[in-house]
């Protein structure tokens, strides 16, 4: 069949699955494998599902996926979030202003020793919304700020979308968890301002909301030792270990699972309630994320069949001359498939599409894939499919519909100016590669 | 037969908990011997890759998919104020989704079945390891997964679609 | 459907691995494609689609027999030893080799058609048997020792290596060396080496690029052929005998000539200006390369017993499978030798009794 032709059906049935409500995975194989079917047959459908299904799930380089996901349910559950939380609310104490600063920048702390921003959004969603409540700020406010700083885990390394970005493109990842390290604490900034900006437009409106100043609750300084001791020693432990040599970037899930393990041993927190519980939402979240890549997979098959990749770099072709309109075609077209996708997904779906037009216009894999990164940790907090606002509603029971008011002005925010910094300065990403050499 | 669900659930879960296990183990035990002995644990890549892998992303499948963890758009359908409508949209989708896993269940058989044949697997240290039992457990999950989103399409026209597991 | 619709153009999917910019897509596998297409005058198109975008490495015979692909350039059935266990061949490492002598040997075997003991050529047991019609190459150069340490100057320092192997020959050849094997995946490694989780690894001088390996690796030993990466061109029987017989002949023929070193001298010209300007940017970092020949003669010795007893372990392994795997490795020893490379004394005293 001609391909345009099974685009227009694909796109059909795409939509109509999509926005009738069946889940993100299943939408991606059904229109994948109607597609392939409308251009070259039934057989190369049947081959590509049984290959491709097992294949995907057939890689050492995702064990990060599970074990992060493992390492983060860990720390969760043992609590060391909990105190780290309470403690540096008590020693900020006075400036309410300050406090969705710092869960921004707890949000990136966390996101350094783990990948998974729905684990991280659901624990911020936990333990910081009830305190920043405390503190004047709106409840479905504080929600967005746990969500957003949650998504940071995306974009602060290690981080699971460069991982796949670096599998699929032959980029270094080293040099990428490097070169997003600038770009990382860019992003933070932007989100501690826009925070701040709205926490401050919101007191003009309701000033006697903010004035009120709970209790936080305090725990023993026992705890606050130990589990700042703690949090601190396996960041270490984990960092260290993969900047000295002795484990790998993708091993470091599998060690840092482990040893996160052990200090909940040693915290006393470990039962089988904790291991169960643990086991279980891991698997969870690794089933649902490894089930959009497959989905992925399959419909980036249909793509590259139809020759949509070529078609596309065609119809761009006469626009090559002004490399700052293709970036910022090339980046709207992520920020909508973020909107709609998995991060690892669009990754997996658009890179090999797009990034042969982005080196056109001389853009480096390395500098394309952090810039596209900072686009998909706003997608993590866009409607109608945003991972980390979905996990804070979740636990803190608030509509997501409302959190998303918030979060997707966030995500506008830190899209349009993390961008133009980065499409302005690259020198931003590629310097400290560059200098570690 | 909640029992059973629950049972065959519960057993998914085990599977996978183990792999999971046994990645975690197999990974940090490997860099363990490599560093500190000098030596790199054989065939643990090939097993961490070809078995571990599928099994903790795979076994347990149908209870992950039944639990509603899997993202989907539902800001459009919510809006539906007919009921009656709204019901045959879940429903349609539903079956749609029930039958595109048929599919893939029944050439994931036919493929267990030609991984047999053929003497698929990978041979290391003068080994044969052969894929089709992940290759079958692959095809029971999504045999089960199928079963399960049969169920949720009778809750779904019951109207007790809210009540899932977890 | 043959010389009939000869007018037709016959569209071929090919899929392959290699990234779009890849050395060997850009000079062997493009200019295969483009002499089918200009000796059948435009008959023969072949839609390309590389990185791994329509088939993954080593899943390429499900993809022949499902008609995802017509053909593939190339099949690595050496991922898929389970099925093709006699794959591995030219990775068992030799005495002396060039890309020269792997490149000619690959072809004196597969050309070879006399029948093993149980009636079948070397090819039709291989190929024939899976449905296939393939066009084995191997025109790389060997798989050497590379490493992020200094300059070896004892057995000890050779042993304590832990080496990064790509195949399961290599990860033989590695214990029997007395190092230390270790598997990490391929896009890892150059962060490996960079940190220093592993201190060396296996591989062509003339894949380093592709990895950025010239940038880390401090000290080569030149002269260990630890065996050649072998793959082929591949389509199933089924497609391959439904093409008119003159493009048949156009295929084998252009798949014969343009991947050989011998037949394709631009190829060979290649393959070494590469070599010479990664050794080049090796040198400018600051690299060593050192010949295995003024190593400590115990390294030597320890590399030339290592070198036949991997194949013996080799051998032993399929044997005991049930494959006529010493039949196959005396092939191989004397079309290596043919060719002009050599192996120790013990792999030339083998002999089916
Ligand atoms: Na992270
Ligand atoms: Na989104």
């Amino acid at each position: 069949m001609e391909s345009s032709i099974a685009l227009i059906i694909v796109l059909v049935v795409f939509a109509l699955s999509l926005f009738g409500g069946m889940n993100i995975s299943s939408v991606l194989i059904l229109s994948g494998m109607v597609g392939i079917y409308l251009i070259v047959g039934i057989d190369p459908v049947i081959n590509l599902v049984q290959v491709d299904t097992f294949s995907t799930a057939a890689s050492y380089t995702l064990t990060t996926i599970p074990l992060f996901v493992l390492m983060s349910q860990f720390i969760v559950k043992s609590d060391i979030v909990k105190y780290l939380y309470s403690l540096i609310f008590i020693t900020s104490r006075g400036k309410s202003a300050i406090l969705g600063v710092f869960t921004v920048i707890l949000g990136g702390f966390l996101g350094a020793v783990s990948g998974s921003a729905s684990a991280m959004s659901a624990a911020l969603g936990q333990f910081a919304v009830p305190e920043l409540k405390k503190h004047g700020y709106g409840e479905t406010f504080a929600a967005s700020i746990a969500a957003a700083a949650g998504s940071l885990a995306t974009i602060i390394p290690p981080s699971i979308g460069l991982i796949v970005y670096g599998a699929i493109t032959q980029t270094s990842i080293s040099s990428l968890f490097i070169g997003i390290i600038i770009p990382g604490i860019i992003t933070i900034v932007l989100l501690s301002l826009i925070v701040v900006f709205i926490y401050y437009k919101e007191s003009k409106k309701n000033p006697t909301q903010n004035t009120e100043h709970g209790e936080t609750k305090r725990y023993s300084t026992r705890n606050y030792v130990i589990s700042a001791a703690t949090g601190i020693l396996i960041m270490v432990a984990i960092l260290g270990g993969i900047y000295s040599g002795i484990f790998t970037p993708t091993e470091a899930g599998g060690v840092g699972a482990f040893i996160t393990l052990i200090a909940a041993l040693i915290l006393g927190k470990v039962n089988k309630e904790f291991i169960a519980s643990s086991f279980k939402e891991t698997i969870k979240i690794t089933t649902m994320v490894m089930m959009i890549m497959i989905g992925a997979t399959i419909f980036t098959r249909f793509v590259t069949l139809s020759r949509l990749p070529q078609k596309l770099i065609e119809t761009l072709g006469p626009l090559l001359d002004s490399p700052m309109l293709i970036m910022i075609i090339l980046l709207a077209i992520f920020f909508v498939a973020f909107m709609f996708l998995e991060g690892a997904a669009a990754i997996v779906m658009l890179v090999p599409i797009t990034l042969p037009l982005a080196e056109s216009v001389g853009y480096s894999p390395l500098e394309f894939g952090i810039i596209m990164s900072v686009i998909g940790t706003a997608g993590l907090i866009t409607p109608p499919v945003g991972i980390s606002t979905y996990a804070v509603s979740g636990v803190t029971r608030i509509s997501s519909n409302k959190i998303f008011r918030y979060t997707m002005v966030y995500a506008i925010f830190i899209s349009i100016f993390g961008s133009a910094i980065l499409l302005l300065f690259p020198e931003l990403i590629t310097w400290l590669p560059n200098s570690m050499k | 037969m909640n029992k059973i669900i629950d049972r065959i659930n519960q057993v998914s879960l085990i599977l996978s908990g183990i792999a999971l296990a046994g990645l975690m183990i197999l990974i940090s035990a490997g860099v363990f011997t490599r560093y500190v002995l000098s030596f790199s644990i054989p065939t643990a890549y090939e097993i961490v890759e070809n078995y571990l892998m599928p099994i903790a992303v795979f076994a347990a499948l149908g209870y992950s998919y039944y639990s509603g963890i899997f993202p989907r758009v539902d800001a459009f359908t919510e809006k539906i104020q007919n009921v009656k409508l709204k019901k045959v949209i879940d429903g349609a989708i539903i079956i749609v989704e029930f039958l595109t896993f048929l599919f893939v269940s029944y050439y994931l058989f036919q493929f267990s079945l030609y991984s047999i044949d053929n003497g698929m697997g990978f041979k290391t240290n003068g080994i044969n390891f052969p894929l089709y039992p992940v290759h079958f457990i692959l095809f029971l999950a999504f045999l089960w997964m199928c079963v399960l989103i049969l169920l949720k399409f009778i809750r779904t026209i019951k109207g007790k679609d809210q009540d899932q597991i977890n | 459907n043959s010389e009939g619709d000869s007018e037709e153009t016959i569209v071929l999917k090919a899929g392959t691995n290699l990234p779009t910019k890849h050395f060997m897509l850009q000079e062997a596998i493009i200019p295969f494609m483009e002499k089918v297409e200009e000796d059948s005058n435009g008959r023969v198109k072949f839609e390309l689609y590389d990185s791994e975008s329509l088939v993954r490495a080593g899943e390429e015979l499900e993809a022949l027999r499902a008609g995802t692909i017509d053909i593939a350039v190339p099949m690595y059935d050496v991922y898929d030893t389970a099925r093709f266990p006699f794959s591995e061949i030219p990775l068992l490492p030799l005495t002396k080799a060039s890309g020269e002598v792997y490149s000619d040997a690959i072809t004196i075997l597969n050309q070879n058609d006399e029948p093993y003991k149980d009636g079948k050529t070397h090819s039709e047991r291989v190929y024939g048997d899976e449905g296939l019609v393939a066009w084995p190459f191997a025109f790389g150069r060997s798989y050497t020792i590379g490493t992020v340490g200094e300059p070896i100057t004892s057995l000890k320092e050779f042993q304590a290596l832990q080496i990064r192997v790509p195949s399961s020959v290599h990860e033989t050849f590695a214990n029997n060396l007395g190092a230390s094997p270790a598997r990490i995946s391929i896009n890892e490694t150059f962060d490996a080496f960079n940190r220093g989780t592993l201190d060396a690894g296996f591989t062509p001088i003339t894949d380093w690029t592709s990895y950025g390996f010239e940038e880390v690796f401090t000290y080569v030993i030149n002269g260990i052929e630890a065996g050649s990466w072998p793959s082929s061109i591949a389509m199933t029987k089924e497609k391959y005998e439904s093409l008119p017989e003159d493009i048949q002949e156009i295929i084998s023929n252009a798949a014969a000539e343009v991947l050989n070193l011998k037949t394709n001298p631009e190829l060979a010209e290649y393959n070494h200006k590469l070599e010479e300007d990664i050794l080049n940017a090796f040198y400018e970092n600051g690299g060593k390369l050192e010949e295995l020949n003024e190593l400590p003669q115990e390294i030597q010795d320890t590399v030339d017993q290592a070198v036949g007893k991997t194949w013996l372990d080799w051998i032993e392994n399929l044997e005991s499978a049930g494959y006529p795997a010493t039949e196959a490795a005396i092939r191989w020893r004397d079309a290596v030798i043919e060719a002009g490379g050599d192996v120790p004394e013990v792999v030339k005293e083998l002999s089916v009794d």
